[in-house]
This record gives C-alpha cells, sequence and structure tokens, in this order.
C-alpha cells in the first residue's frame, strides 16, 4: 500500500508537468493545428533560464558569467516572461510565413525550431547536465528534502508545491480562457479563424498570445522538472515533450481541462507502469496509450470531434 | 526550373514524367561516373564516403515516398533502418552463430535472402504503425513515428538478451556471392551502388506508376483524392510500407557493410538528418535526394578540416534545424524541387489559398 500511495504521487507529480507543457500543445493546435514540436524545447529553456538566474555564476559558450543569483520564486517567472517571448518570436519566423502553406511544410517548419533550439542550447550551455540550485524553502539546514509521510509514502513538500501551481495555472487558464474578452477570442478563432476575424477578432494577435501562454506554461513546467530532478539538459525537453502532445491527446486535443487530464492520467499511467511493469521501458507506455487511443477514441476522453478530419 | 518549359533535364527527371532520350542518356552518363568513381579517384576514405552517401541516397529516396509523394510526415525513418540491421545481425550471430553454434559463412546467401526479408519486416512495421493514423491527420503520423523511433532505439539499448543493449552486435559477416568476398571497400562500394540503383529504379517505377498518382492526388488534397474514388487509406499505407521496404533493404546491407550495429547508429538525429536530405534536395521529386545527399555527406566532410565544427557537434543540429525552417518558408520546394511541388507548397498569395479552402469546404459540406 505504501509503495502504491508512493507511485500514484509520483505520478501525480509527473502528470502535472506533462499538463504544463500539455496545454501550450493543446491550444495552439486547438487554433492553428500545427503541433508546435518546439514546447519541448521552450519547457528545457525554462529550465536552464530558471538556473541562470539563480546561480551566481553559469558557463555560458564556455566562458564563465556572473549572474544574479536570484530566489528560485523570482527567477521561475522570469524564465516564463523569456521564453514566452522566445515562444512568440517562434511563431512569428518560423510558423506565420506558412499559415496557408500545407500542413506539411509548417510541421517540417516546426521540427526544425525544435532542433534548430535544442542545439542552441548546447551551443550555449554545454552538452553535460547542469545542475539545478536547490530551493531554500525546500531544503533543510543538512540539505535533504523536506518531506512528510502519508501512510508511510514520502512526499516532498517541492512535489505538493509542483501539484499546488499547476492546480492553480490550470485554473486560471481556464478561467482566462473562458470568461475574458481574449479567451472569447481564442475559442472563436479556433472554431473559425475567418469568420472571427470578420467578427473583428485579430487572429494573429490572438495566435502570438496562445503562443506566449503556452511557452509561459512549458517554461514553468521545465523550471518545475529541473527542480523536482535537479538538473537541466539540452535533451531534456524531448520526451516530456513528445509525452505532453500524447497527454493533450488524451484529454481531447483543443481542450485545456482535458490536458489537464490526460497529463495526470499519463503521469500516474507511467509512474505505474514503471514501478509494476518495467522500468526501462518507461518511455514505451505512452506510445502504447497513444496507439490505443488513435485505434479507439482519438476524440479525446474530454474531446469533441475536432481531432477528427474536419 | 527557371527555362520557362523548355526542358531542363534534371528537373524533368524531377517532376515525375517519362524520362526523354536526353534524360536516359544523361542518366547513363551518371551511372557510369558512379561505376567508375573508385577507380578514378582511389582512395578507399572516399570510396567509404561514397558508400555512405549511397546508403543515405537510399533512405532519403525511401522516406521520400512517404515524405515527398505522399506528403505524410515520418519522423521515426530511422526505425526501420534498425529494422534492417537488427534482424540480419541477430539471425546470423544471436540464432545461426550463437543458437546452432554453425560456420555463419556456410551461409553466405542467408543475407540475400535478409534484404527482401529485412526489407518486408519493416515494411510490416511501417504499415501497422502507419494504421491506427489512418483515419486521422497526417499529422498522428508524425507523433507516431516520432514515439516509435524512440521505441525502437530503447529497446535496442535495454533488451539485451536480443540486441545486445550497448555493446552493440559485432561479427556481422561480410557480404559473399557463390565464394567471392566483398572484402575490399571498391567491391563493397559497387555492391551497395548496385542495391541502390535497384532501389532508385523500382522507386521511380512506382512513383510514376497508377499508385504514384494516387499519392500525389493524396498530398495534394486527400479529400478531393477520396471523392475522385482513390481508397486513400489502402493508398497511405501502401506509401508507409513501401518507405519503410527500403530503409530496412539498407539496414540488412548497413549491419553486413559495417560488419557492426549499435543502438547509436540509429539515432533520432539521423531521422532528422534523412529528412532534412529529402526537403533540401527537394521533396516529391526522384533526384532530389540524391542532391541532398550528395551536399550533406560532402559538406560534413568538408567541415571536418575545422577542428572548431569538430568540438562543437551542435554546429551541425543548428545547420539542419535553420535549413529546415528557412527552406520551409523561403524555398518548399527544396533546392531542385519540381515546380508542382513548389505551387502546392507556396500559395501565390494567401487569398489564393483561401479560395482553395473555400471550394473545399463547399465540397466537404455537401
Amino acid at each position: 500500500m505504501t509503495a502504491f500511495i508512493q507511485y500514484l504521487f509520483n505520478g501525480l507529480m509527473l502528470g502535472c508537468l506533462y499538463a504544463l507543457i500539455a496545454v501550450g500543445y493543446t491550444m495552439v493546435y486547438g487554433i492553428i493545428e500545427l503541433i508546435n514540436f518546439a514546447f519541448g524545447e521552450l519547457f528545457m529553456f525554462g529550465a536552464y533560464i530558471s538556473i541562470m538566474m539563480m546561480v551566481s555564476k553559469i558557463t555560458l559558450f564556455g566562458h564563465e558569467v556572473s549572474m544574479p543569483g536570484l530566489n528560485f520564486f523570482l527567477a521561475v517567472p522570469i524564465a516564463m516572461a523569456i521564453v514566452a517571448i522566445l515562444g512568440v518570436v517562434i511563431e512569428r519566423l518560423a510558423y506565420r510565413p506558412l499559415r496557408n502553406a500545407p500542413r506539411l511544410a509548417a510541421l517540417i517548419s516546426a521540427i526544425g525550431v525544435s532542433i534548430l533550439l535544442q542545439n542552441v542550447a548546447q551551443a550555449i550551455f554545454g552538452s553535460k547536465q547542469v545542475s539545478f540550485p536547490t530551493i531554500s524553502l525546500f531544503t533543510t539546514a543538512e540539505g535533504q528534502a523536506k518531506s512528510f509521510q502519508i501512510g508511510g509514502a514520502i512526499i516532498t513538500w517541492l512535489q505538493v508545491f509542483v501539484v499546488g501551481v499547476t492546480i492553480v495555472a490550470m485554473v486560471a487558464l481556464n478561467l482566462y480562457v473562458s470568461r475574458t474578452k481574449m479567451g472569447r477570442a481564442m475559442r472563436a478563432s479556433a472554431q473559425d479563424k475567418r469568420t472571427s476575424a470578420l467578427m473583428g477578432v485579430n487572429v494573429n494577435r490572438v495566435i502570438a498570445i496562445t503562443f506566449l501562454i503556452g511557452s509561459a506554461m512549458g517554461a514553468l513546467g521545465g523550471a518545475l522538472y529541473g527542480s523536482v530532478y535537479h538538473f537541466a539538459a539540452p535533451q531534456m525537453g524531448f520526451s516530456p515533450g513528445l509525452k505532453a502532445f500524447i497527454a493533450a491527446v488524451l484529454g481531447g486535443i483543443g481542450n485545456i481541462p482535458g490536458a489537464f487530464l490526460g497529463g495526470i492520467l499519463l503521469g500516474i499511467i507511467e509512474s505505474f507502469g514503471a514501478a509494476y511493469v518495467s522500468s526501462r521501458y518507461q518511455s514505451a507506455f505512452a506510445f502504447i496509450v497513444l496507439i490505443l487511443l488513435l485505434c479507439f477514441k482519438p476524440s479525446g476522453l474530454l474531446g469533441s470531434t475536432v481531432s477528427q478530419k474536419a | 526550373m527557371k527555362t520557362g518549359g523548355k526542358l531542363n533535364p534534371v528537373a524533368k527527371v524531377l517532376t515525375g514524367d517519362t524520362p526523354t532520350s536526353v534524360q536516359r542518356a544523361l542518366m547513363g552518363v551518371i551511372l557510369a561516373i558512379a561505376i567508375a568513381l573508385p577507380f578514378i579517384i582511389h582512395s578507399d576514405r572516399w570510396t567509404t564516403l561514397l558508400t555512405i552517401v549511397i546508403i543515405y541516397v537510399v533512405l532519403a529516396s525511401g522516406l521520400n515516398i512517404v515524405v515527398g509523394f505522399t506528403g505524410l510526415l515520418d519522423l521515426g525513418y530511422v526505425a526501420f533502418f534498425a529494422i534492417g540491421g537488427y534482424y540480419s545481425a541477430i539471425i546470423f550471430i544471436k540464432v545461426l552463430k550463437m543458437g546452432f553454434g554453425v560456420d555463419i559463412d556456410a551461409y553466405w546467401w542467408l543475407m540475400w535472402v535478409n534484404l527482401l526479408v529485412g526489407g518486408l519486416l519493416a515494411a510490416g512495421a511501417g504499415a501497422i504503425l502507419g494504421y491506427p493514423t489512418l483515419r486521422l491527420r497526417g499529422d498522428y503520423l508524425a507523433i507516431m513515428t516520432l514515439g516509435f523511433g524512440e521505441i525502437i532505439r530503447i529497446v535496442a539499448n535495454n533488451w539485451v538478451g536480443l540486441t545486445r543493449g550497448p555493446s552493440g552486435i559485432s561479427g556481422i559477416p561480410q557480404p559473399q556471392l557463390f565464394g567471392f568476398h566483398f572484402s575490399s571497400t571498391k567491391s563493397l562500394y559497387l555492391l551497395g551502388l548496385v542495391i541502390g540503383v535497384v532501389s532508385l529504379f523500382l522507386i521511380s517505377r512506382v512513383v510514376r506508376s497508377r499508385i504514384g498518382r494516387a499519392w500525389t492526388a493524396i498530398r495534394e488534397d486527400e479529400v478531393a483524392a477520396e471523392a475522385m474514388g482513390i481508397p486513400t487509406a489502402r493508398y497511405k499505407l501502401l506509401s508507409y510500407a513501401l518507405g519503410a521496404f527500403f530503409a530496412g533493404v539498407m539496414g540488412v546491407f548497413f549491419g553486413h557493410y559495417m560488419n557492426f550495429i549499435h543502438p547509436s547508429d540509429f539515432m533520432l538525429m539521423e531521422s532528422f538528418v534523412i529528412l532534412s536530405l529529402v526537403v533540401l534536395g527537394g521533396m516529391g521529386n526522384l533526384a532530389g535526394p540524391v542532391i541532398g545527399a550528395v551536399i550533406w555527406v560532402s559538406l560534413q566532410e568538408y567541415l571536418r578540416n575545422f577542428s572548431f565544427v569538430q568540438t562543437h557537434p551542435e554546429l551541425r543540429g543548428i545547420a539542419m534545424g535553420l535549413i529546415l525552417v528557412l527552406l520551409m518558408v523561403f524555398r518548399p520546394q527544396g533546392i531542385l524541387g519540381s515546380r508542382r511541388v513548389a505551387l502546392e507548397m507556396k500559395p501565390g498569395s494567401a487569398k489564393e489559398a483561401e479560395q482553395e479552402r473555400e471550394a473545399l469546404a463547399d465540397v466537404r459540406h455537401e
């Protein structure tokens, strides 16, 4: 039972991290029907920039540079802002020119951006892992993670924080999309860009804001991932990015609560799969979920039929 | 391409028209040069490089079937290459040598059979993988293949009992034919050339056939293709399978060529390299992958002379990412590119694209 609770909670936390990236995928796919592969890389930049802001010295391009050494709670919003801008720039340069081109062109451009960012990160930060500084609030004086026990399972406060932040972010985002004017513009654009434009919606702006939010969420996910697993590496975004997309499909693409649900389910499936089946094939479970999903319920758990061919 | 309809031999080969006598002559000359090259340059290093070019050319041409001709994105193509490579290696080393303890040299003929079986195995995997995405948008194929590429690598690394994991499989026998050992780099190159030429010939025949026309129709508009009576699901499946087939064949050849395979031969990055070759040379035309592979391999070899490039392997990835994005934005038809692909990938204006979409929407609503 102890182990069960432990895996459940670990899965829940992992799922929250997936959910944060999945939101970007789901919003962007909902509006422009593009799989923005670069979200995984923006996630990675979120972790790196947080580290940059938190340490006092870091090696960039092989040169040591002094850094502000900010608090985690200040560093993460800065990282989110920088990555959000990066996301908007990417949309402007690599996707917007292709909006009327066939999907294949945009998809190839997206994978190109992903490869580019991953290697740029390697050029800037080096190919080796960079360790994530410990966060004093969640660490005891002896350097141990502060934790508590539920039924014998050890749960760290950092994990609780991750889950809490994700829930707050998701609720806020859902309110934003369902209650504000911009949110309404987003939903309208997702249904029909052309008609929305006729109704006075600035579709380009809506898409830019979607990228802004999606990238910021991805960066938040990356920063939290880095703090939980204590590292950042150029390739760290690939696998979570892929799984987040699967989570978005699982929840029903284009649906924000769906992305949250899909992320959490996928995290828990992975955690249990790794624990009770085989840890070496952990990454395969998400893929199996995707195959089953595409065979039996391609519209996802909460989705409408948007993922079907329109 | 800017010759105003007048024949530009290279460009015409690409567009999929039946080659004219001039083009046949041109291809003959290229083939003759390809055969003569190792005897002219007399350099093992360059001959090896040429063999690698051939492997890339066939892989890129196979991927071109899926990406260029059918218009679907396959991001895990190297997985099929791995299937071929591992299949033959496992048969020879794990089964024959270690399982039955026989002299594998006596079974030299099996490699030739394996070329076909490895290809068919990969084709089967391609079809199985593509099947769930048939009813859905092509984008899902990209995700499925991306995931599959990773799975294959994870299996190659972790299923030690079958693949020997990270230590790789060594001692894969060199190709032999009735006692003739393909042991010199020249003979291996020529063997690769034969396999390559046969593969390219088959691909060129298929894409110019009814099947190829169906693929092009799917690429240009799946709904319209379906409306015209093309069984799109069947043709897409055939495209996945045939694309994977050539990767499988080349995988078998690669294993026997290198005598050693290792999970790192089948990294995700290789899938992206192959995709870049297709995009660089020009999607949806036959000579595109050839041009792409020649440029890429020679560029890489040239850059090897610079120590800065050597110590910064990420430059390769940066270049590749830029190639993909810039080409898509500015020249989606690639270096050679057929006019047909150019028109399709880059509609004259947003208005034109909108009109096309409108017209289609009307069809769909009815």
